[in-house]
């Protein structure tokens, strides 16, 4: 086993095995700039590193994923007390969609609810909780719902893939 | 008809994207069909063998 190298993510060894990761510090910070870039936008992230033909598609992609969730009358989820971890990952997903996310919230349900107790919220939250429980007795509703989930789960993947472009564990092709 | 559509849409989105994602330049085309092609057969069969027996 060979000592570390730095800068040199991930790369392959003679044996077939992988040599530890161990990132620079400038690594570091271009992974995190094209991450951040592919949540404020998808395929962004892709298009900082070069990537510009994916980043086209990649957009593409995600925006008709959402568009198709929001036209089929899809929900964002809440967190709900009585199923905590399922609807707080539900919630992370939605919100991997970027800041599109919290503008579609407040486009639809006139606030910025998240939490699905309607016991204990304010006024204008539960009339928000009111107007997403409108919207989910639509036919397609559910269909919706899982578009949205999957952008926000397909955008997570592109997240971590601009990153591993950016620190070089992965070509750009 | 729209659940159809449906399908052919979501898997659409979904093969291209992986397809993009992962496959290598020259084989992407390939690969998109594979993953698309099991999508839809796949949900055909999981309809089938789940639907309730009338």
């Amino acid at each position: 086993m060979s000592a570390p190298v730095k800068g040199q993510a991930g790369k392959r060894e003679p044996g077939g095995g992988k040599s530890p990761v161990r990132l620079g510090s400038a690594q570091i910070g271009r992974g995190l700039a094209a991450a951040a870039a592919g949540w404020l936008v998808p395929g962004l992230g892709h298009w900082v590193v070069g990537a510009r033909r994916k980043a086209l598609i990649f957009f593409a992609i995600v925006t008709a994923t959402i568009t198709t969730g929001f036209a089929l009358g899809g929900n964002l989820s809440v967190a709900d007390p009585r199923t905590p971890v399922i609807s707080r990952l539900q919630v992370a997903t939605n919100l991997a969609m970027g800041p599109i996310e919290p503008v579609m919230r407040k486009a639809l349900y006139g606030a910025l609810a998240y939490r699905g107790d309607e016991a204990f919220v304010p006024g204008p939250q539960r009339q928000a909780l009111e107007r997403r429980r409108a919207r989910s007795f639509s036919t397609w509703s559910a269909f919706g719902t899982t578009y949205l989930l999957s952008a926000g789960l397909l955008n997570i993947l592109l997240l971590l893939d601009a990153w591993d472009i950016a620190i070089g564990r992965k070509s750009k092709d | 008809m729209l659940l159809l559509l449906n399908l052919v849409w979501f898997s659409t989105l979904v093969s291209v994207f992986f397809a993009t994602l992962a496959g290598q330049k020259e084989r992407r085309l390939k690969m998109g069909l594979v993953i698309w092609g099991a999508m839809v057969l796949g949900s055909i069969v999981l309809a089938f063998l789940m639907a309730p027996i009338s």
